[in-house]
């Protein structure tokens, strides 16, 4: 048996710093919204011919004064040009001068108003947040019963840390790929997460629940103990599922489109959170917690 | 005993076929051709129920408007908002545009899906053409008088600002209820709308044979005509549509802000009809009565506040790439399971590929569309089902571990495995209802498979897979130990 509950400080110290360093990363590189969020437009042209230069582009479309032109190729024949939010008579326009860079065809065009944007901002940090007090709560209910010294509302409240943790840490990394290449915000990634919030809530419930059925059958071993057991009998579990679920998400990665390349980037990074959290986080907290209440009963006494 | 438990089998494997013949037809109508071209009589083919596609993977046109609620009581905007549906949806009809998709968002918002389209500039004029009757009564002076002062204030306020070339929006913005001065002065809206036209018809007058367009409303629009007629006896009422004048006034072949079509209230006028006159042109006429009949929307929608276009290619693109990640990806979990379960990772790929098929007609049957997010809600759920059957074997192999008989550990690893599984399920399963009653549409067709998915995995592992690893209780193949054991 792997002792992942004596070496609970190692863990909790690493799982700080990935913290403390996601927070940062959030802090200092910003994470950094698409069009989604903050509005804007954003073309995708194929060209027919040779792919104009940014400075030909940013000639061509210099008469509309434009805000925030930003422009990347994409693969050989294609460039995709980001700018404030258009109207169709602008649209047109722009269309127009840019036919001075050459022959092509406007493979799509997006537009969204700053109003929506907002909108959509706010309402996603509800989502998250409803979602993750969802999880608390249902938990704490489908725990009711749990025998032990570990009363069901703080598995509640433990799952509530892993799966913030499993959010943060991707978020975090989501943060250091928008500041290096521009991996942006977008709401298939919000979707990811969400789903990740989901996924891990799997993952912590496996461990939990196995450690209500060890509690169950062995009324006597100390509670830590009983929790290292639980986390190894359900180890290959998590670790095969793992698998199992990023298996088809890394084919979504590299093979499906644009839309879906940075949803199944999310995923990825937080099936590994998860994983990882509900390995060396999720039945460590509670050991602590229940520690800290033994420390505490004790001291009662003492008086 | 021993021949029962064949049974439930038979059942899965014939309703996965028949999922399997709903879902690709073709195969099965190709095979249909090759047999006619050798037989006598003729086997009629199957009927081919396409998958619904989204937007995103047909290529197309999506708008999203917001309509202007705010002199809509509270408990009849919905009301409203699904009659600016119905116009706009018979209005794209017209048309011929393939399987539009007109959906309300949220409380005021519209989204426009017209698959097919490529000309944004187009579908806009489709729909921004749906007309906006309004009837004003004459301010009074007071009210006329204090709007002119605001707009010669913010008049004076912006160019103070543009002598001293400072920020003229914010100039404009300081002066107190500056947005007053970007009234009609004269005019203001009364309750009478479009809403409440019932038809227009085309008439000439008795006397001089001019055209004229007669307007009836409806019980509560002739209501409110008599009230508003009634309190405005000797005044002018406007009448605008989409915010100009109805007719053209000046005769200088256009309608703009120089036109005001303002007749004289004589009397009260109950009854709810009434007279346009002015029209020079019965083509003219003729027009305006189409326009109004077509549908004259109850509010405005204005521009559309987000729009997107995805040509025809990309879609086919991304659509290809999805389904080939979908294919590889499922591949991958079915040699993983193999490799490290064996022959429990057999029954489980056996088990995945009638849950993948189910859920595929399932799909169709309800008709879910199928949009990128949609595909990809649908990958994911296949992982969430391979967990129901990891949970499963990972259980079994512990009883057999201690010795149980093969029977004993299948239904002990069931038993066991089930609280896991059913909470694992159940939070997941909350997710995707949060997503689906709170998200914008891409999260509400992943949302959807998602749900879906995860309803049909329940069945797939404590009915299908079960049933699998039954059948070969009391076989030869039971007691060969290592078909059954994990690599670890």
């Amino acid at each position: 048996m792997i002792q992942f509950i004596k070496y609970k400080n190692i863990f909790f110290a690493l799982t700080t710093i990935a913290l403390l360093a996601s927070v940062a990363a959030i802090a200092v590189y910003k994470l950094k919204p698409s069009i989604d969020f903050t509005g804007g437009s954003i073309l995708e042209l194929q060209y027919n011919g040779n792919l104009p230069t940014q400075q030909a582009v940013k000639d061509a479309i210099k008469d509309l004064n434009l805000k925030d032109v930003s422009m990347y190729t994409v693969g050989s024949n294609e460039i995709s040009l980001r700018t404030e939010n258009l109207t169709q008579n602008v649209h047109a326009k722009l269309l127009a001068d840019l036919n001075k860079t050459g022959d092509f065809q406007e493979k799509s065009f997006e537009a969204i108003g700053p109003t929506v944007g907002t909108e959509i901002k706010n309402r996603t940090i509800m989502l998250v947040v409803v979602s993750l007090l969802a999880m608390l709560v249902y938990i704490a209910i489908a725990f009711r019963n749990v025998p032990g010294p570990v009363s069901s509302w703080k598995y509640g409240i433990a799952s509530f840390i892993v799966l913030s943790h499993d959010v943060l840490v991707t978020l975090g990394v989501l943060a250091v790929l928008g500041y290096f290449w521009g991996v942006q915000i977008t709401i298939p990634v919000i979707t990811a997460l969400l789903t990740v919030i989901g996924y891990a809530i799997n993952n912590v419930i496996v461990v939990y629940d196995r450690l209500r059925e060890n509690l169950t059958r062995d009324r006597k071993a100390e509670f830590g103990e009983i929790a290292n057991r639980a986390v190894n009998q359900t180890l290959s579990r998590q670790i095969n599922t793992s698998v199992a679920t990023l298996l088809p998400v890394f084919a979504i990665y590299f093979l499906a489109g644009e839309t879906l390349k940075y949803f199944a980037l999310a995923l990825i990074l937080g099936v590994v959170a998860g994983t990882y959290s509900s390995i060396f986080l999720s039945s460590q907290i509670l050991v602590v917690w229940m520690g800290l209440d033994g420390k505490k009963q004790s001291q009662n006494k003492a008086k | 005993m021993q021949k029962k438990q064949y049974w439930p089998i038979i059942g899965i494997v014939a309703l996965a076929l028949i999922a399997a013949v709903f879902c690709f037809p073709q195969y099965v109508n190709s095979g249909i051709d090759m047999a006619n071209s050798r037989l006598v009589w003729k086997i009629p083919h199957l009927i081919n129920v396409p998958f619904k596609l989204g937007l995103d993977v047909k290529g197309g046109v999506e708008l999203e408007y917001q309509a202007d609620l705010s002199n809509i009581p509270q408990d009849q905007r919905s009301g409203v908002m699904n009659g600016v549906r119905d116009l706009i949806e018979r209005r794209i009809n017209v048309y011929g545009v393939a399987e539009p998709l007109i959906q309300i968002s949220g409380i005021n918002r519209l989204i426009v899906d017209l698959p097919g389209v490529q000309d944004v500039q187009q579908a806009i004029d489709w729909i921004g053409q749906t007309p906006y009757l309004q009837f004003s009564e004459q301010r009074t002076q007071a009210e006329t008088q204090k709007i002119l002062d605001k707009i010669k204030e913010v008049q004076a306020a912006v160019k103070a600002a543009q002598d001293k070339k400072t920020d003229t929006q914010a100039a404009m913005a300081s002066v107190s209820d500056y947005q007053l001065a970007f009234q009609n002065p004269y005019f203001k809206d009364t309750e009478l709308t479009g809403k409440y036209l019932k038809k227009a018809t085309l008439t000439f007058n008795q006397t001089t044979g001019a055209p004229q367009v007669d307007l009836q409303f409806d019980d509560q629009g002739a209501k409110i005509f008599e009230d508003v007629t009634g309190r405005n006896v000797g005044k002018p009422l406007a009448i605008y549509l989409d915010g100009m004048s109805i007719v053209d006034t000046n005769g200088d072949g256009k309608i703009d802000n120089s036109d005001l079509y303002a007749p004289r209230i004589n009397e009260k006028i109950s009854g709810g009809k009434a007279v346009i006159t002015g029209i020079t042109a019965v083509s003219e006429a003729k027009t305006l009565v189409a326009r109004l009949n077509e549908g004259a929307l109850p509010v405005p929608l204005g521009q559309p506040i987000r729009q997107q276009k995805i040509g025809p290619t990309l879609g086919a693109i991304s659509l290809d790439q999805t389904v080939k990640a979908g294919i590889l990806g499922f591949l991958f979990v079915v040699i993983f399971m193999i490799f490290y379960y064996r022959l429990p990772g057999v029954l489980a790929s056996l088990a995945l590929t009638v849950y993948v098929v189910l859920l595929l007609a399932l799909f169709k049957l309800i008709g879910v569309t199928m949009s990128l997010a949609a595909i990809g809600g649908l990958i994911l759920s296949v992982g969430i089902a391979v967990d129901a059957n990891v949970l499963i074997f990972t259980r079994m192999k512990e009883e057999m571990e201690v010795g149980k008989s093969f029977i004993a550990s299948v239904e002990e690893g069931f038993s066991r495995a089930w609280p896991a599984i059913r909470d694992g399920h159940f939070t997941t399963f909350l997710v995707g209802l949060i997503l689906f009653f709170f998200g914008s549409s891409f999260v509400k067709g992943f949302a959807t498979t998602l749900d879906v998915g995860i309803l049909l995995s329940l069945f797939s592992a404590v009915v299908v897979t079960h049933s699998f690893l039954r059948a070969f209780a009391g076989s030869k193949l039971e007691k060969v130990s290592w078909l059954w054991k994990p690599l670890a």
